[in-house]
Protein backbone atom coordinates (compact mmCIF):
# COMPACT_ATOMS: atom_id res chain seq x y z
CA UNK A 1 0.00 0.00 0.00
CA UNK A 2 1.16 3.44 -1.06
CA UNK A 3 0.76 6.47 1.52
CA UNK A 4 -1.81 9.08 -0.08
CA UNK A 5 0.08 12.06 -0.83
CA UNK A 6 -0.96 15.93 -1.39
CA UNK A 7 0.34 17.50 -4.96
CA UNK A 8 3.72 18.35 -3.46
CA UNK A 9 4.13 14.51 -3.21
CA UNK A 10 4.41 15.15 0.65
CA UNK A 11 2.33 11.86 2.51
CA UNK A 12 -0.73 13.13 3.70
CA UNK A 13 -1.26 13.42 7.52
CA UNK A 14 -4.45 12.51 9.38
CA UNK A 15 -6.13 13.02 12.47
CA UNK A 16 -7.36 9.97 14.37
CA UNK A 17 -7.47 10.67 17.86
CA UNK A 18 -8.31 13.46 20.17
CA UNK A 19 -8.60 14.09 23.75
CA UNK A 20 -9.16 17.45 25.28
CA UNK A 21 -9.15 18.59 28.68
CA UNK A 22 -10.11 22.36 29.84
CA UNK A 23 -11.68 24.39 32.35
CA UNK A 24 -15.06 23.69 30.61
CA UNK A 25 -15.22 20.19 31.47
CA UNK A 26 -12.74 16.52 30.58
CA UNK A 27 -13.66 15.17 27.13
CA UNK A 28 -14.62 15.97 23.50
CA UNK A 29 -18.27 15.52 24.65
CA UNK A 30 -18.47 17.55 27.26
CA UNK A 31 -16.15 20.55 25.90
CA UNK A 32 -18.22 20.74 22.74
CA UNK A 33 -21.60 20.42 24.83
CA UNK A 34 -20.64 23.45 27.20
CA UNK A 35 -18.74 25.49 24.03
CA UNK A 36 -22.11 25.27 22.19
CA UNK A 37 -23.87 26.39 25.07
CA UNK A 38 -22.35 29.44 25.01
CA UNK A 39 -20.75 28.48 28.57
CA UNK A 40 -17.68 29.61 29.81
CA UNK A 41 -14.51 27.76 32.09
CA UNK A 42 -13.41 31.15 33.59
CA UNK A 43 -13.87 31.47 37.13
CA UNK A 44 -12.27 33.03 40.51
CA UNK A 45 -9.06 31.32 41.52
CA UNK A 46 -9.66 29.36 44.51
CA UNK A 47 -6.07 27.25 44.25
CA UNK A 48 -4.02 29.94 45.84
CA UNK A 49 -4.63 33.14 47.89
CA UNK A 50 -5.80 35.87 45.50
CA UNK A 51 -4.90 38.95 47.90
CA UNK A 52 -3.31 41.59 46.54
CA UNK A 53 -2.94 40.17 42.61
CA UNK A 54 -4.56 42.03 39.97
CA UNK A 55 -5.62 38.57 38.48
CA UNK A 56 -8.24 36.84 39.95
CA UNK A 57 -9.89 35.01 37.45
CA UNK A 58 -8.69 31.98 35.28
CA UNK A 59 -9.82 29.21 33.51
CA UNK A 60 -9.06 26.60 36.23
CA UNK A 61 -9.02 22.89 36.06
CA UNK A 62 -10.89 22.40 39.95
CA UNK A 63 -11.68 19.24 39.20
CA UNK A 64 -9.06 16.80 38.54
CA UNK A 65 -7.81 15.53 41.89
CA UNK A 66 -4.07 15.12 42.34
CA UNK A 67 -2.34 14.55 45.96
CA UNK A 68 -0.02 15.93 46.79
CA UNK A 69 -1.02 18.95 44.50
CA UNK A 70 1.07 20.42 42.54
CA UNK A 71 0.98 22.13 39.32
CA UNK A 72 3.36 19.92 37.54
CA UNK A 73 1.53 16.90 38.91
CA UNK A 74 -1.65 18.36 37.68
CA UNK A 75 -0.62 19.06 33.84
CA UNK A 76 1.03 14.99 33.89
CA UNK A 77 -2.49 14.00 35.16
CA UNK A 78 -4.55 15.81 32.65
CA UNK A 79 -1.85 14.35 29.79
CA UNK A 80 -2.25 10.58 31.15
CA UNK A 81 -6.57 11.65 30.90
CA UNK A 82 -6.33 13.38 27.56
CA UNK A 83 -3.97 10.76 26.02
CA UNK A 84 -5.99 7.76 26.83
CA UNK A 85 -9.17 9.34 25.44
CA UNK A 86 -7.33 9.98 21.96
CA UNK A 87 -5.45 6.58 22.11
CA UNK A 88 -9.32 4.81 22.49
CA UNK A 89 -9.94 6.90 19.98
CA UNK A 90 -7.28 5.77 17.31
CA UNK A 91 -7.68 2.43 18.45
CA UNK A 92 -3.81 2.11 17.96
CA UNK A 93 -0.73 0.58 19.79
CA UNK A 94 -1.10 -1.18 23.60
CA UNK A 95 -0.65 0.06 26.93
CA UNK A 96 2.71 1.65 27.25
CA UNK A 97 3.31 0.62 23.64
CA UNK A 98 2.88 3.48 21.20
CA UNK A 99 4.03 3.17 17.89
CA UNK A 100 5.85 6.50 17.17
CA UNK A 101 7.76 9.34 19.01
CA UNK A 102 5.87 11.57 21.31
CA UNK A 103 5.84 15.01 20.79
CA UNK A 104 4.20 17.23 23.44
CA UNK A 105 3.61 20.96 24.70
CA UNK A 106 4.29 21.78 28.50
CA UNK A 107 4.88 24.84 30.95
CA UNK A 108 8.13 24.87 32.74
CA UNK A 109 8.29 22.95 35.52
CA UNK A 110 9.50 24.04 39.09
CA UNK A 111 9.51 23.48 42.33
CA UNK A 112 6.56 24.99 43.59
CA UNK A 113 5.76 27.43 46.86
CA UNK A 114 4.61 24.46 48.87
CA UNK A 115 7.23 22.05 47.96
CA UNK A 116 9.81 24.82 48.16
CA UNK A 117 8.66 25.68 51.79
CA UNK A 118 9.32 21.53 52.33
CA UNK A 119 12.99 22.41 51.51
CA UNK A 120 13.75 25.69 53.48
CA UNK A 121 14.35 26.84 56.85
CA UNK A 122 11.53 25.27 59.18
CA UNK A 123 8.83 27.90 60.57
CA UNK A 124 8.93 28.54 64.42
CA UNK B 1 11.82 5.04 16.53
CA UNK B 2 12.27 8.10 14.78
CA UNK B 3 15.03 8.98 11.94
CA UNK B 4 16.12 11.28 9.36
CA UNK B 5 18.67 10.32 7.01
CA UNK B 6 19.64 11.86 3.64
CA UNK B 7 18.02 9.70 1.41
CA UNK B 8 19.27 9.50 -2.05
CA UNK B 9 17.02 12.37 -3.72
CA UNK B 10 17.17 14.49 -0.72
CA UNK B 11 19.92 17.11 -0.70
CA UNK B 12 23.36 17.06 1.34
CA UNK B 13 23.21 19.27 4.59
CA UNK B 14 26.27 20.62 4.89
CA UNK B 15 27.23 22.24 9.35
CA UNK B 16 28.81 25.63 7.56
CA UNK B 17 28.94 27.46 11.21
CA UNK B 18 29.34 26.69 14.38
CA UNK B 19 29.46 28.68 17.46
CA UNK B 20 30.99 27.51 21.16
CA UNK B 21 31.28 29.52 24.61
CA UNK B 22 32.09 27.02 26.84
CA UNK B 23 33.54 26.15 30.44
CA UNK B 24 36.89 26.09 28.21
CA UNK B 25 36.52 28.87 26.55
CA UNK B 26 34.71 30.99 23.87
CA UNK B 27 35.20 30.02 20.09
CA UNK B 28 36.55 26.68 17.88
CA UNK B 29 40.16 28.15 18.61
CA UNK B 30 39.86 28.20 22.56
CA UNK B 31 38.16 25.29 22.78
CA UNK B 32 40.05 23.35 20.59
CA UNK B 33 43.31 24.09 22.37
CA UNK B 34 41.93 23.31 25.68
CA UNK B 35 41.07 20.01 24.20
CA UNK B 36 44.31 19.66 22.87
CA UNK B 37 46.19 19.97 26.37
CA UNK B 38 43.55 17.74 28.33
CA UNK B 39 42.44 20.87 30.24
CA UNK B 40 39.16 20.61 32.55
CA UNK B 41 37.46 23.59 34.12
CA UNK B 42 35.87 22.46 37.05
CA UNK B 43 34.72 24.29 40.41
CA UNK B 44 34.64 22.03 42.98
CA UNK B 45 34.20 25.02 46.03
CA UNK B 46 31.92 26.95 44.94
CA UNK B 47 28.93 25.06 45.19
CA UNK B 48 30.34 22.05 47.06
CA UNK B 49 29.60 19.49 47.87
CA UNK B 50 28.47 19.40 44.25
CA UNK B 51 30.96 19.68 41.05
CA UNK B 52 30.15 22.40 38.28
CA UNK B 53 32.18 23.23 35.03
CA UNK B 54 31.60 27.00 35.02
CA UNK B 55 31.35 29.18 31.81
CA UNK B 56 35.06 30.92 31.01
CA UNK B 57 33.91 34.25 31.24
CA UNK B 58 33.57 36.34 27.77
CA UNK B 59 32.16 39.54 26.60
CA UNK B 60 28.59 39.59 26.15
CA UNK B 61 28.33 43.07 24.48
CA UNK B 62 30.78 41.62 21.21
CA UNK B 63 27.05 39.44 20.38
CA UNK B 64 24.68 41.05 22.56
CA UNK B 65 25.35 45.15 22.13
CA UNK B 66 22.64 46.55 24.05
CA UNK B 67 22.55 45.92 28.20
CA UNK B 68 19.26 46.21 27.99
CA UNK B 69 18.89 43.09 26.09
CA UNK B 70 21.67 41.15 28.51
CA UNK B 71 19.52 42.33 31.48
CA UNK B 72 16.31 40.95 30.75
CA UNK B 73 17.72 37.70 29.90
CA UNK B 74 19.24 34.89 32.62
CA UNK B 75 22.44 33.45 32.44
CA UNK B 76 21.44 30.46 30.24
CA UNK B 77 19.68 32.64 27.49
CA UNK B 78 22.63 35.26 27.58
CA UNK B 79 24.83 31.69 26.53
CA UNK B 80 22.92 31.05 24.03
CA UNK B 81 22.24 34.23 22.24
CA UNK B 82 26.18 34.64 22.89
CA UNK B 83 26.61 31.36 21.10
CA UNK B 84 23.93 31.58 18.27
CA UNK B 85 25.83 35.30 17.45
CA UNK B 86 29.67 32.84 17.07
CA UNK B 87 27.49 30.20 14.89
CA UNK B 88 26.32 33.52 13.19
CA UNK B 89 29.90 34.71 12.26
CA UNK B 90 31.13 31.54 11.94
CA UNK B 91 29.03 30.63 9.05
CA UNK B 92 29.90 34.27 7.56
CA UNK B 93 26.24 35.44 7.57
CA UNK B 94 25.87 37.64 10.56
CA UNK B 95 24.12 40.76 9.44
CA UNK B 96 23.24 39.15 6.15
CA UNK B 97 19.69 40.23 5.87
CA UNK B 98 18.98 38.00 3.12
CA UNK B 99 19.48 34.94 4.38
CA UNK B 100 18.96 35.71 8.23
CA UNK B 101 15.12 36.98 7.46
CA UNK B 102 14.73 33.17 5.83
CA UNK B 103 16.88 31.27 8.35
CA UNK B 104 14.80 28.54 10.54
CA UNK B 105 15.59 28.13 14.26
CA UNK B 106 15.27 24.89 16.33
CA UNK B 107 16.70 25.10 19.61
CA UNK B 108 16.83 22.75 22.67
CA UNK B 109 15.91 24.94 25.93
CA UNK B 110 15.16 24.01 29.43
CA UNK B 111 14.48 27.27 31.70
CA UNK B 112 12.93 28.22 34.29
CA UNK B 113 15.93 30.03 36.12
CA UNK B 114 14.78 31.51 39.36
CA UNK B 115 15.84 34.53 41.04
CA UNK B 116 17.19 33.06 44.14
CA UNK B 117 17.74 36.02 46.08
CA UNK B 118 13.65 36.82 46.19
CA UNK B 119 13.21 33.09 47.15
CA UNK B 120 15.02 32.63 49.52
CA UNK B 121 14.03 36.29 50.74
CA UNK B 122 10.37 34.92 50.98
CA UNK B 123 11.41 31.57 52.68
CA UNK B 124 13.50 33.42 55.49
CA UNK B 125 10.81 35.89 56.45
CA UNK B 126 8.16 32.93 56.49
CA UNK B 127 10.68 31.30 58.87
CA UNK B 128 10.74 34.14 60.71
CA UNK B 129 6.61 34.09 61.54
CA UNK B 130 5.32 36.62 57.80
CA UNK B 131 2.35 33.85 56.91
CA UNK B 132 -0.88 36.49 56.19
CA UNK B 133 -2.32 35.59 53.16
CA UNK B 134 -1.23 38.00 50.78
CA UNK B 135 2.41 37.71 51.95
CA UNK B 136 3.80 35.83 48.96
CA UNK B 137 1.95 37.45 46.65
CA UNK B 138 3.18 40.87 47.74
CA UNK B 139 6.78 40.00 47.62
CA UNK B 140 6.79 38.19 44.49
CA UNK B 141 4.72 41.07 42.99
CA UNK B 142 7.41 43.52 44.21
CA UNK B 143 10.72 41.58 44.77
CA UNK B 144 10.70 39.75 41.23
CA UNK B 145 11.79 42.00 37.85
CA UNK B 146 8.59 42.46 35.52
CA UNK B 147 11.01 40.97 32.87
CA UNK B 148 11.49 38.01 34.75
CA UNK B 149 8.95 35.49 33.82
CA UNK B 150 10.60 36.19 29.87
CA UNK B 151 13.53 35.31 31.25
CA UNK B 152 12.46 31.70 32.32
CA UNK B 153 10.24 31.00 29.67
CA UNK B 154 12.36 28.22 27.22
CA UNK B 155 11.30 29.14 23.83
CA UNK B 156 12.38 33.11 24.91
CA UNK B 157 15.77 31.74 24.29
CA UNK B 158 14.63 31.18 20.37
CA UNK B 159 12.90 35.04 20.74
CA UNK B 160 15.81 36.37 22.50
CA UNK B 161 18.25 35.24 19.49
CA UNK B 162 15.43 36.39 16.74
CA UNK B 163 15.60 39.80 18.20
CA UNK B 164 19.35 40.17 18.92
CA UNK B 165 20.24 38.92 15.64
CA UNK B 166 17.88 39.91 13.24
CA UNK B 167 16.39 35.89 12.73
CA UNK B 168 13.11 35.82 10.61
CA UNK B 169 13.01 32.76 9.66
CA UNK B 170 10.05 29.88 11.40
CA UNK B 171 11.27 28.76 15.41
CA UNK B 172 10.60 25.55 17.09
CA UNK B 173 11.62 25.32 20.77
CA UNK B 174 12.18 21.83 22.10
CA UNK B 175 12.03 20.95 25.75
CA UNK B 176 12.84 17.37 27.35
CA UNK B 177 16.18 17.33 28.39
CA UNK B 178 19.07 15.46 25.88
CA UNK B 179 17.27 14.42 23.32
CA UNK B 180 15.87 17.28 22.88
CA UNK B 181 19.12 18.72 21.62
CA UNK B 182 18.88 15.69 19.29
CA UNK B 183 15.39 16.28 17.85
CA UNK B 184 16.45 19.59 17.41
CA UNK B 185 19.22 18.24 14.86
CA UNK B 186 16.90 15.55 13.38
CA UNK B 187 13.81 18.51 12.90
CA UNK B 188 16.11 20.71 10.71
CA UNK B 189 17.98 18.28 9.25
CA UNK B 190 14.51 16.76 7.55
CA UNK B 191 13.47 20.31 6.79
CA UNK B 192 16.80 20.79 4.80
CA UNK B 193 17.14 17.45 3.23
CA UNK B 194 13.26 17.71 1.93
CA UNK B 195 13.67 20.94 0.37
CA UNK B 196 11.32 22.14 2.81
CA UNK B 197 14.10 24.91 4.41
CA UNK B 198 17.56 26.01 2.83
CA UNK B 199 19.27 26.81 5.87
CA UNK B 200 18.63 26.39 9.84
CA UNK B 201 19.83 27.42 13.16
CA UNK B 202 20.15 24.77 16.21
CA UNK B 203 21.16 24.28 19.17
CA UNK B 204 20.98 24.85 22.83
CA UNK B 205 22.09 26.78 26.16
CA UNK B 206 22.95 26.09 29.60
CA UNK B 207 23.64 27.20 32.30
CA UNK B 208 25.39 24.40 35.23
CA UNK B 209 26.04 27.11 38.13
CA UNK B 210 22.47 27.08 39.27
CA UNK B 211 21.76 25.53 42.83
CA UNK B 212 18.04 25.55 42.31
CA UNK B 213 19.06 22.97 39.32
CA UNK B 214 21.32 21.00 41.99
CA UNK B 215 18.17 21.03 43.99
CA UNK B 216 16.54 19.47 41.39
CA UNK B 217 18.67 16.82 40.43
CA UNK B 218 19.20 15.85 44.00
CA UNK B 219 16.36 14.52 44.60
CA UNK B 220 16.68 11.96 41.99
CA UNK B 221 20.04 11.18 43.24
CA UNK B 222 22.10 12.38 39.59
CA UNK B 223 24.38 15.42 40.90
CA UNK B 224 28.36 13.98 41.06
CA UNK B 225 29.79 14.79 44.77
CA UNK B 226 33.01 15.94 46.07
CA UNK B 227 35.65 14.61 43.88
CA UNK B 228 35.55 14.90 40.07
CA UNK B 229 36.36 11.52 37.83
CA UNK B 230 36.17 11.38 33.81
CA UNK B 231 32.86 9.90 33.04
CA UNK B 232 33.85 6.57 32.77
CA UNK B 233 35.37 6.28 35.83
CA UNK B 234 32.67 7.09 38.62
CA UNK B 235 31.56 4.01 38.94
CA UNK B 236 32.15 4.19 42.67
CA UNK B 237 30.81 7.74 42.86
CA UNK B 238 28.46 7.94 40.16
CA UNK B 239 26.61 11.39 38.43
CA UNK B 240 26.96 14.17 36.84
CA UNK B 241 28.61 17.82 37.03
CA UNK B 242 26.81 20.34 35.51
CA UNK B 243 27.97 22.46 32.86
CA UNK B 244 27.48 25.43 31.53
CA UNK B 245 27.75 25.92 27.83
CA UNK B 246 25.91 27.45 24.57
CA UNK B 247 26.87 25.22 21.43
CA UNK B 248 24.92 26.04 18.03
CA UNK B 249 25.16 24.83 14.40
CA UNK B 250 24.34 26.48 11.11
CA UNK B 251 23.22 23.71 9.00
CA UNK B 252 22.44 24.43 4.81
CA UNK B 253 21.94 22.51 2.05
CA UNK B 254 24.25 21.76 -0.05
CA UNK B 255 23.58 24.14 -2.63
CA UNK B 256 22.63 27.40 -0.73
CA UNK B 257 26.33 26.91 0.70
CA UNK B 258 27.99 26.84 -2.72
CA UNK B 259 25.41 29.42 -3.86
CA UNK B 260 27.27 31.92 -1.56
CA UNK B 261 30.78 30.12 -1.60
CA UNK B 262 30.36 29.14 2.41
CA UNK B 263 32.99 26.15 2.87
CA UNK B 264 32.37 23.20 5.24
CA UNK B 265 33.16 21.93 8.44
CA UNK B 266 31.37 18.46 7.66
CA UNK B 267 28.01 16.98 6.47
CA UNK B 268 25.21 16.33 8.83
CA UNK B 269 24.44 12.91 7.19
CA UNK B 270 21.81 11.33 9.41
CA UNK B 271 19.98 12.09 13.05
CA UNK B 272 18.04 9.30 14.56
CA UNK B 273 16.46 9.13 18.07
CA UNK B 274 14.16 6.70 20.33
CA UNK B 275 12.94 6.27 23.74
CA UNK B 276 14.09 2.74 25.12
CA UNK B 277 12.22 1.63 28.02
CA UNK B 278 14.98 1.14 30.43
CA UNK B 279 12.68 -1.45 32.85
CA UNK B 280 15.53 -3.90 33.11
CA UNK B 281 19.34 -3.61 32.45
CA UNK B 282 20.00 -4.03 28.48
CA UNK B 283 17.01 -2.16 27.20
CA UNK B 284 19.07 0.69 26.62
CA UNK B 285 22.23 -0.91 25.41
CA UNK B 286 19.66 -2.34 22.58
CA UNK B 287 18.09 0.60 21.90
CA UNK B 288 21.81 2.13 21.10
CA UNK B 289 22.50 -0.84 19.09
CA UNK B 290 18.77 -0.38 17.03
CA UNK B 291 20.07 3.63 16.63
CA UNK B 292 23.23 2.04 14.91
CA UNK B 293 22.01 0.09 12.86
CA UNK B 294 19.93 3.22 11.44
CA UNK B 295 22.58 5.38 11.02
CA UNK B 296 24.12 4.92 7.06
CA UNK B 297 26.85 2.67 6.11
CA UNK B 298 30.76 3.29 8.16
CA UNK B 299 33.43 2.55 5.88
CA UNK B 300 35.80 5.27 6.37
CA UNK B 301 37.67 6.19 9.70
CA UNK B 302 35.31 6.06 12.17
CA UNK B 303 35.17 7.62 15.81
CA UNK B 304 32.53 8.13 18.63
CA UNK B 305 31.88 11.03 20.83
CA UNK B 306 29.44 10.25 23.14
CA UNK B 307 27.28 12.47 25.57
CA UNK B 308 27.63 9.45 28.59
CA UNK B 309 26.47 11.90 31.78
CA UNK B 310 27.90 9.67 34.35
CA UNK B 311 25.09 9.47 35.86
CA UNK B 312 24.04 5.30 36.16
CA UNK B 313 22.67 3.19 35.33
CA UNK B 314 22.59 4.65 31.77
CA UNK B 315 26.58 5.65 31.77
CA UNK B 316 27.53 1.58 32.46
CA UNK B 317 25.01 0.62 30.01
CA UNK B 318 26.50 3.22 27.13
CA UNK B 319 30.00 1.57 28.03
CA UNK B 320 28.84 -1.57 27.61
CA UNK B 321 27.35 -0.51 23.92
CA UNK B 322 31.11 0.92 23.12
CA UNK B 323 32.68 -1.78 24.31
CA UNK B 324 30.84 -3.97 21.07
CA UNK B 325 32.47 -0.88 18.62
CA UNK B 326 36.26 -0.88 20.34
CA UNK B 327 37.08 -0.21 16.93
CA UNK B 328 35.72 3.11 17.17
CA UNK B 329 37.55 5.64 19.43
CA UNK B 330 35.84 7.13 21.61
CA UNK B 331 35.44 10.57 23.33
CA UNK B 332 33.23 12.19 26.15
CA UNK B 333 31.93 14.92 26.25
CA UNK B 334 30.63 14.61 29.71
CA UNK B 335 34.51 14.60 30.92
CA UNK B 336 35.83 18.04 29.00
CA UNK B 337 32.48 19.89 29.38
CA UNK B 338 30.49 18.77 32.24
CA UNK B 339 26.81 17.76 31.40
CA UNK B 340 25.12 20.28 29.35
CA UNK B 341 21.97 18.44 29.22
CA UNK B 342 19.92 19.73 26.20
CA UNK B 343 23.22 21.05 24.95
CA UNK B 344 25.56 17.94 25.01
CA UNK B 345 24.13 17.05 21.58
CA UNK B 346 24.89 19.48 19.43
CA UNK B 347 27.64 20.16 21.14
CA UNK B 348 28.39 16.85 20.11
CA UNK B 349 28.03 17.40 16.72
CA UNK B 350 29.96 20.93 16.48
CA UNK B 351 32.79 18.72 17.74
CA UNK B 352 32.46 16.12 15.49
CA UNK B 353 32.38 18.49 12.68
CA UNK B 354 35.45 20.59 14.34
CA UNK B 355 36.99 17.65 14.67
CA UNK B 356 36.42 16.17 11.00
CA UNK B 357 37.54 19.79 9.26
CA UNK B 358 40.53 19.86 11.42
CA UNK B 359 41.88 16.77 10.49
CA UNK B 360 42.19 14.70 14.24
CA UNK B 361 40.02 13.71 16.85
CA UNK B 362 40.66 15.48 20.36
CA UNK B 363 42.97 13.64 22.74
CA UNK B 364 41.86 11.33 24.56
CA UNK B 365 41.06 12.01 28.44
CA UNK B 366 39.95 8.81 31.03
CA UNK B 367 42.16 6.48 32.76
CA UNK B 368 39.75 3.60 32.62
CA UNK B 369 40.66 2.53 28.68
CA UNK B 370 37.65 3.24 27.23
CA UNK B 371 38.83 6.26 25.48
CA UNK B 372 41.94 5.22 23.33
CA UNK B 373 44.34 7.49 20.77
CA UNK B 374 43.92 7.58 17.24
CA UNK B 375 45.90 8.32 14.26
CA UNK B 376 44.94 10.09 11.39
CA UNK B 377 42.12 12.07 10.39
CA UNK B 378 38.71 11.11 11.06
CA UNK B 379 36.44 10.77 8.26
CA UNK B 380 32.97 9.93 10.08
CA UNK B 381 32.07 10.85 13.63
CA UNK B 382 29.38 8.99 15.23
CA UNK B 383 27.18 11.18 17.88
CA UNK B 384 25.73 9.20 20.78
CA UNK B 385 23.42 11.19 23.12
CA UNK B 386 21.85 9.41 25.67
CA UNK B 387 20.08 10.58 28.37
CA UNK B 388 20.74 10.77 32.17
CA UNK B 389 17.65 9.44 32.63
CA UNK B 390 15.30 8.50 29.41
CA UNK B 391 16.27 9.22 25.23
CA UNK B 392 18.32 8.61 22.97
CA UNK B 393 19.63 10.16 20.27
CA UNK B 394 22.82 8.99 17.71
CA UNK B 395 24.05 11.55 14.46
CA UNK B 396 26.06 10.62 11.85
CA UNK B 397 28.80 13.63 10.88
CA UNK B 398 31.08 13.24 7.51
CA UNK B 399 33.84 14.54 6.11
CA UNK B 400 32.28 15.96 2.71
CA UNK B 401 33.39 14.29 -0.09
Amino acid sequence: MTAPRDKLGRPVVVVTGMGIMTSLGNGKTDNWAKLVAGESGIRTITRFPVDGLKTTMAGTVDFVSVDPFSSTGLSERMAELVTQEALDQAGIGAKADFPGPLFLAVAPVEVEWPQRRELGPRRR
Amino acid sequence: MTETASKPAQTEVWITGIGLATSLGEGLDANWAALQEKRINVDEKGFAPYIVHPLMPVTFDSQIPKKGDQRQMEAWQRIGTYAAGLALDSAGIKGNKDILSKIDMVVAAGGGERDLNVDTGVLTAEAKGANAPGFLNERLMSDLRPTLFLAQLSNLLAGNIAIVHGIGGTSRTFMGEEVAGADAARIALSRIASGESDIALIGGSHNGERKDLMVLYEFGDFNLKDKFAPVWAREDNAGFALGSAGAFLVLESKAHAEARGAKPFAKLSSVVADLARRKTPGDMAATLEKLWAKLPKRDGKGAIISGATGAEPATSEERGFLKGHAEFPVRSTGTMFGHTMETQFPLGIALAALSISRGALFPPNDSTGTEIEMQGAPTQIVVVGAGHWRGEGMALVEAVS
